[in-house]
């Protein structure tokens, strides 16, 4: 039901500057909460759009933004911006690489166009299913070529994930020091919470739950801010998974499984995984199982995080001596995740 | 307020649903929990689901709502693992399970919203529990039996019946009590309930009336009572069906009704609900499923024998397959569909053939018949078989393998066609099978021919898809492009290395296999390469030997290599298990059996590699200890002996007893014979004459597996052994009996095999001296009951061996045997009767045998030993009373060596015996000897006086010196006894005479033992002087 409520959403967001244009009409933007405003995009930089409307100019800050789109904009672009908002990257990226780009007159609508198609590519590179490279290289070149475009913020949190996808920590903790610098307190958390995870990738385990526990104990408010400190809190599983804190680890991440929703994919996902990581390092193998296999079953959506509990569980169906079981989870990692870290560690 | 919810009713089921349904307070919530447990038995991970229920009862993960549930839950998944369990014990013992704990949740639970879909689980039980009556009344082996089954089967459908019944009626009750609408947005729980009760209605109802269906079956095809019962089924079905026909519900019911239809023969009804089914509109999965279950059903109606419609079936049926999905192409129903599919093409080119063979019609009809078998064939299930059994009836197309073009650009066009001609080898290779059956019922010689013929075109077909496979497969190693996926790379180099192998090159298939297992550890089909690579090593390692190659070094150190890697890397896996097995081989053939023994106990105990290794080890350790026999008896000796006998006793417990091999069969005899070696003979008999396995029972059976040289003599020396030493513990004389007619059927059998030749005489007779000597031990220390049955087992032997056998030596000491026989069981005094006058007469033969051997042959006796003969035949003549004929062989030997004091003493004793037997007069001769002459001077036979004289002054002649006093007093004592008086006085005065001057010359008397003798004889002639003088 949430997705079909989104689809409709979306459906109306996409179609109505095209009635609005048909009655004359320009640009959009959306922002949280607010009336959609039409007229004319006069400039944008990283921090916020102006859009001329009925003869006087908005301002309108990119953290508040919602969804933007351009007068004669190519509809793939709408539709490629649907199925990202979907999850359906493939099909975002086919319509994207359709579009003519050197036909393209308006240099935010090429920027939009590039940014997307870096950005589906990215989504997919680091659900392992890319080279992150690849990809990694054109969201490097938009971020380059446009750095004043209202995307650099998300440009730099994609890159900074990518660059942690591909085990470069030093590039990565860079994107999220730049990311740091954005002036909303939601991105500035998210980017301490990010570069957390690089420490702990590096090993760097308490400066990372020093960082996570500063997200997590922030006074970031919302939904999106709960969701951040309950992901902080995650990081904080992982880090006393990994520092022999087992049993605070088992008690938070179950307390974060218990309060997050079941639509919140990526938190119960995550969460799972560090409850299975705690269950490893107690050598607890059914416990660890059944928490990867939550994963598995009722979270794939969560690349990376599939990819991960694919990894673990392919493993401790080995252990267990369930060898079809385990060729079943490593064809399901080599198949769907090729391109991921789990998959080139097996 | 119609169909809207009262104020009223409203708050009263809100109440109720806050104590019911699933409210989460914090944690999982019952959905979640629910679909977590559908996706992990959705996925066969029962026992996990189980753990996983276990986990949540103590977990603070859920809210106490879900808690409650577990139970439920646990029960679903029972039922789960016992529709999927195949062994009828262990589905009663799960669903039993299942029943307990749905019936424990509705005990806690009975209002719980859960509570009626719980109750028509309860009530799945029981219908599962008559479904597998009535599967296994078609096995039952007699009619009574599958009457019984039935009948059970039937009760348990009523049982189900009932309980569908009357939770049908309560859910009637419930729903007609409460609102019949609520609002999802204002009143969700109520609603949630309202559709879940609504839903378990309708599937009571469909449930209640598919027992009733399925109940029909048990009644008796075409009975008035089985087409009464399908006929209820169908008026409830119908009911079903025109309630709920827009709901999932009403489709099912309608299928069912078909179904019913079909049963009762009314088969163009049955397709038309089919068809209506089929055209139905919407898509969903569970409908999908649903129209190509009702697809198959029309398309096996269109085939049966009343309709025959053929052409319907594959039109109808082709048609519809083509709109499948790519997800559903491995599914079940779409398998099942493929298969009837391909009966009706075939079914059909039948039909066409029957009416014009030469129809090229019916060729197409086979070829799709075919190509939907093969592809049945390539997914797992239980079609797989019959899809195979088809393809190898059907035969190959054109009765060739496919022809693919061998010049391949891409890897994946050359992998494919190397998959592709594998399979197509599997199934010539099944056609292979199939014609064996065949051709065991063939009729004439010209179907053998015939099937003869289409076997060898089936094997000429595996061995060239088997070259292909192998040129496919190397073509597509070169062609692998860089970013190709390792696995996909090493399923073709691992089908390579397996084809390689089957060609018997073991050192390709051996590195290309070894370089899978060791550079990619984690492939799913590693551990298969370490196995390829295992025995390609083992069988290049045997070919070294078989070829006598001296330096095999590399072999066996390549074969502990694979063998340690595989076991580190796979120890729980059949290939870890079998790398063990081959560690145990190699410490053995390198002679470290503690390493060995060591290994062996890593094997699993339930792996059946287990027992053959035991075998192997015990063997080893028999032979060891064989060896070690020769060196004398030690304590490590007998410790060897017992650890051979453990690994080996546990060995042949664990190896099923039918499984006969060469290893268990040479492990029987080992064993037999260690127990033989520790005086265990009944063990060793039970173990050589066991029908089965016994070495006996398999040399008598004349089993390919005692044809190994030497197995069959083994087998009967153990088995001479263990009766002949049986007779020494025999406690009745039918058990001797008995035994004494097993030795000698053993040596009649022995002899026969043994046959005639100059070697085997030789090692008969071998075996029989060494068997011989170990009863002669034996009669020493058994009972006296037992020592008549052992004297006449060992009397056996040496008949045996004085028949077989010209060796003087071996003659002597039979003839010796026999004689010390014939003493051994003679009376102190008197006449010899019964065995002793028989092993005596046996001895007389014996020596005289000898002799004359002795005289023809071209290396004679020794003249030392001649003479011991003729003294030893002397002695026995002696025994037997010939007292002349033994003096004048006793004076042969004195002439020639008069010096000769055993000959003297015995000739002494001879007289002696002569004496008691009845003539007095030669006590003298005993006593003063003979002369060689009549006045001479020299005597030829001394007598005991002279005898004494001439022992008299050396020590060393002791003890023939107090014998020949002894004896000589002995002697004139009873010479006296014969006389009248005086002279017997006078002959008494001289026996003590002779004792007093014994005692003058030896004070001692010669010791304790002498002494007490000649106090005896002295205190009978002091008697008889008393006597004597008044």
């Amino acid at each position: 039901m949430a997705h079909l409520a989104r689809n409709i959403i979306w459906l109306l967001l996409v179609t109505m500057p095209t009635l609005v244009r048909g009655q004359g009409g320009g640009d959009f933007v959306q922002t949280v909460g607010k009336a959609p405003s039409f007229g004319t995009i006069r400039n944008m930089s990283t921090n916020e759009i102006i859009i001329s409307s009925n003869g006087r100019d908005l301002k309108v800050p990119v953290n508040e933004l919602k969804n933007v789109s351009f007068r004669n904009e190519p509809s793939e672009l709408k539709r490629a911006r649907l199925d990202i908002a979907n999850g359906n990257y493939n099909a975002a990226l086919t319509k994207l690489r359709k579009i003519e780009k050197t036909e393209i007159q308006s240099a935010y609508v090429r920027q939009d166009v590039e940014f997307y198609e870096a950005l589906a590519g990215s989504r997919l590179a680091l659900a392992g299913a890319l080279e992150p490279k690849e990809v990694a290289a054109k969201m490097f070149n938009f971020v380059k070529t446009s750095p004043d475009n209202y995307h650099y913020y998300e440009a730099l949190d994609v890159l900074g994930r990518l660059a942690l996808a591909m085990g470069k920590y030093a590039a990565a903790e860079d994107f999220f020091d730049k990311l740091e610098k954005a002036p909303w307190k939601h991105l500035q958390w998210k980017a301490i919470s990010l570069r957390a995870t690089a420490q702990l990738q590096q090993g760097k385990h308490s400066e990372a739950l020093q960082n996570f526990e500063r997200v997590a104990n922030s006074d970031i408010g919302g939904a999106a801010g709960e969701r951040q400190k309950s992901l902080a809190r995650v990081g904080m599983v992982a880090c006393w998974s990994q520092t022999g804190e087992i049993e605070r680890g088992i008690e938070l991440a179950k307390e974060v499984i218990k309060q997050a929703e079941p639509d919140e994919i990526e938190l119960n996902a995550r969460a799972y995984n560090a409850l299975g990581s705690c269950f490893l390092k107690q050598k607890k193998h059914k416990y660890a199982l059944l928490a990867f296999l939550q994963t598995d079953l009722l979270y794939q959506g969560q690349g990376d995080a599939h990819a991960e509990a694919l990894y673990q569980l392919t493993k401790l169906w080995d252990q267990l001596d369930k060898h079809d079981r385990a060729r079943q989870a490593r064809n399901v990692l080599k198949q769907r995740y090729s391109n991921s870290l789990w998959a080139k560690r097996m | 307020m119609g169909r809207f919810l009262s104020i009223r009713s409203s708050i009263n089921w809100i109440c109720f649903l806050s104590v019911t349904l699933l409210t989460t307070e914090s944690g999982r919530s019952t959905e979640q929990v629910d679909l977590f447990l559908r996706g992990l038995r959705d996925r066969g991970y029962h026992e996990l689901a189980l753990d996983y229920l276990e986990y949540l009862r103590e977990s603070d993960l859920i809210a106490e709502d879900v808690r409650g549930t577990l139970s439920y839950q646990r029960g679903l998944v029972y039922i789960q693992m016992a529709i999927q369990e195949r062994r009828p014990e262990l589905r009663g013992a799960l669903l039993d399970r299942a029943q307990s704990a749905l019936q424990s949740f509705l005990s806690d639970h009975g209002q719980h919203v859960l509570a009626p879909t719980t109750r028509r689980q309860l009530g799945n039980v029981v219908a599962l529990r008559a479904r597998m009556k009535l599967a296994a009344s078609s096995k039952a082996s007699t009619v009574a039996s599958q009457m019984k089954l039935v009948l059970d089967a039937r009760q348990h459908f009523e049982e189900a019946q009932k309980f569908y019944n009357e939770l049908e009626a309560d859910l009637r009750r419930m729903l007609t009590s409460m609102p019949k609408y609520a609002d999802p947005q204002t009143h969700p729980e109520l609603h949630a309930a309202l559709t879940r009760y609504r839903n378990d209605y309708m599937d009571t109802r469909i449930q209640g009336a598919k027992v009733l269906q399925e109940k029909a079956l048990t009644a008796e095809a075409g009975s008035e009572q089985r087409q009464m019962w399908l006929e209820e089924a169908i008026v409830v079905f119908d009911d079903i069906y025109q309630k709920y026909r827009k709901y999932f519900a009403g489709y099912k019911a309608l299928f069912y009704q078909a179904q019913c239809l079909s049963e009762l023969g009314r088969f163009q009804d049955a397709v038309s609900m089919y068809s209506e089914l089929l055209n139905w509109p919407g898509d969903f999965p569970a409908l999908r499923k649903l129209r190509t279950e009702a697809l198959t059903e029309s398309i096996r109606i269109w085939r049966n024998d009343t309709l025959k419609d053929y052409a319907q079936a594959i039109t109808t049926g082709e048609d519809y397959v083509k709109r499948a999905r790519s997800n559903e192409t491995r599914q079940p129903e779409w398998l099942e569909l493929r298969m009837e599919l391909a009966q009706a093409h075939r079914s059909q080119a039948d039909a066409l053939a029957e009416k014009n063979s030469a129809d090229p019609a019916q060729r197409q009809h086979r070829n799709q018949a075919r190509n939907h078998a093969k592809h049945v064939s390539r997914s797992p299930g239980p079609l797989r078989k019959q899809a195979r059994q088809m393809l190898a009836e059907l035969g190959e197309q054109e009765n060739a393998l496919t022809a693919v073009e061998a010049d391949f650009r891409t890897f994946d066009e050359a992998r494919a066609a190397g998959l592709e001609i594998l399979e197509q080898t599997q199934t010539a290779s099944t056609v292979i099978k199939l014609l064996d059956e065949k051709l065991s019922r063939a009729e004439n010689d010209e179907k053998r021919k015939e099937l003869l013929a289409q076997q060898e075109q089936s094997q000429r077909q595996v061995d060239e898809g088997r070259v292909s496979a192998l040129q496919y497969f190397r073509r597509a190693l070169v062609l692998v492009p860089r970013d190709r996926p390792a696995d996909e790379v090493n399923t073709v180099r691992y089908y390579l290395a397996f084809l390689l192998f089957q060609k018997e090159e073991y050192f390709d298939a051996a590195v290309l296999s070894e370089f899978v297992c060791r550079g990619y550890p984690d492939d799913s089909l590693s551990n298969h390469c370490a196995g390829i690579a295992l025995s390609c090593y083992a069988k290049l390692l045997r070919r070294a030997k078989l070829d006598d190659v001296k330096d095999i070094e590399f072999e066996v150190e390549k074969l502990r290599q694979i063998a340690t890697y595989t076991l580190q890397k796979w120890p729980r896996r059949q290939e870890g298990q079998n790398a063990l097995a081959t560690l145990v081989d190699l410490a053995i053939q390198r002679g470290k059996y503690d390493e060995a023994e060591q290994i062996l106990n890593q094997i699993a105990t339930d792996s059946p590699l287990r027992g053959e290794a035991e075998l192997k080890t015990g063997r080893a350790l028999f032979h060891r200890y064989r060896q070690m026999v020769g060196q004398g008896e030690s304590v490590q000796l007998l410790k060897l002996r017992d650890r051979a006998r453990r690994i080996l006793e546990d060995g042949i417990k664990r190896v099923p007893m039918g499984q006969v091999s060469l290893n268990r069969a040479e492990a029987v005899l080992a064993l037999a014979s260690l127990h033989l070696d520790a005086g265990e003979s009944s063990k060793a008999i039970r173990l050589l004459e066991n029908e089965q396995e016994g070495s006996l029972s398999l040399v008598r059976r004349k089993h390919p597996l005692a044809d190994r040289q030497g197995f069959a003599e083994e087998t009967y020396r153990a088995a001479l052994r263990a009766y002949t030493l049986a007779l020494g513990e025999a406690k009745t004389s039918p058990a001797t009996g008995h035994l004494m007619r097993k030795v000698e059927q053993a040596m009649t059998a022995f002899e026969s095999v043994m046959g005639d030749s100059a070697e085997s005489r030789r090692r008969l007779v071998g075996i029989y001296v060494n068997l011989a000597l170990e009863m002669q031990s034996q009669v020493e220390v058994a009972p006296a009951q037992a020592r008549v049955a052992l004297s006449k087992g060992i009397a056996n032997f040496l008949r045996h061996i004085s028949a077989g056998t010209e060796d003087t030596k071996i003659l002597h000491w039979a003839a010796g045997m026999f004689y010390a026989l014939g003493t051994a069981n003679a009376p102190p005094r008197g006449k010899l009767t019964g065995v002793a006058l028989e092993y005596h007469e046996d001895a007389l033969q014996a020596y005289q045998n000898l002799l004359n051997l002795s005289k023809e042959s071209a290396a004679p006796l020794e003249p030392q030993v001649l003479v011991q003969v003729q003294l030893r035949l002397a002695m026995i003549q002696r025994s037997m009373g010939e007292f002349q004929a033994a003096i004048a062989a006793l004076e042969t030997i004195l002439r020639q060596r008069n010096a000769m004091l055993d000959a003297q003493v015995e000739a002494a004793r001879t007289y002696q015996a002569w004496a008691e037997a009845g003539d007095p007069r030669q006590f003298e001769q005993a006593i003063h000897g003979k002369q060689v002459e009549k006045g001479s001077r020299r005597k030829i036979v001394w007598g005991w006086g002279t005898l004494a004289s001439k022992t008299q002054n050396q020590e060393k002649y002791s003890e023939t010196f107090h014998k020949s006093r002894y004896n000589l007093a002995f002697c004139r004592y009873r010479h006296a006894l014969s006389l009248p008086e005086p002279q017997r006085a006078k002959g008494l005065s001289k026996a003590k005479r002779d004792i007093a001057w014994t005692q003058v010359l030896r004070r001692d008397l010669g010791g304790d033992l002498w002494k007490a003798k000649y106090d005896q004889l002295l205190t009978q002639i002091e008697q008889e002087l008393a006597r004597s003088n008044g």
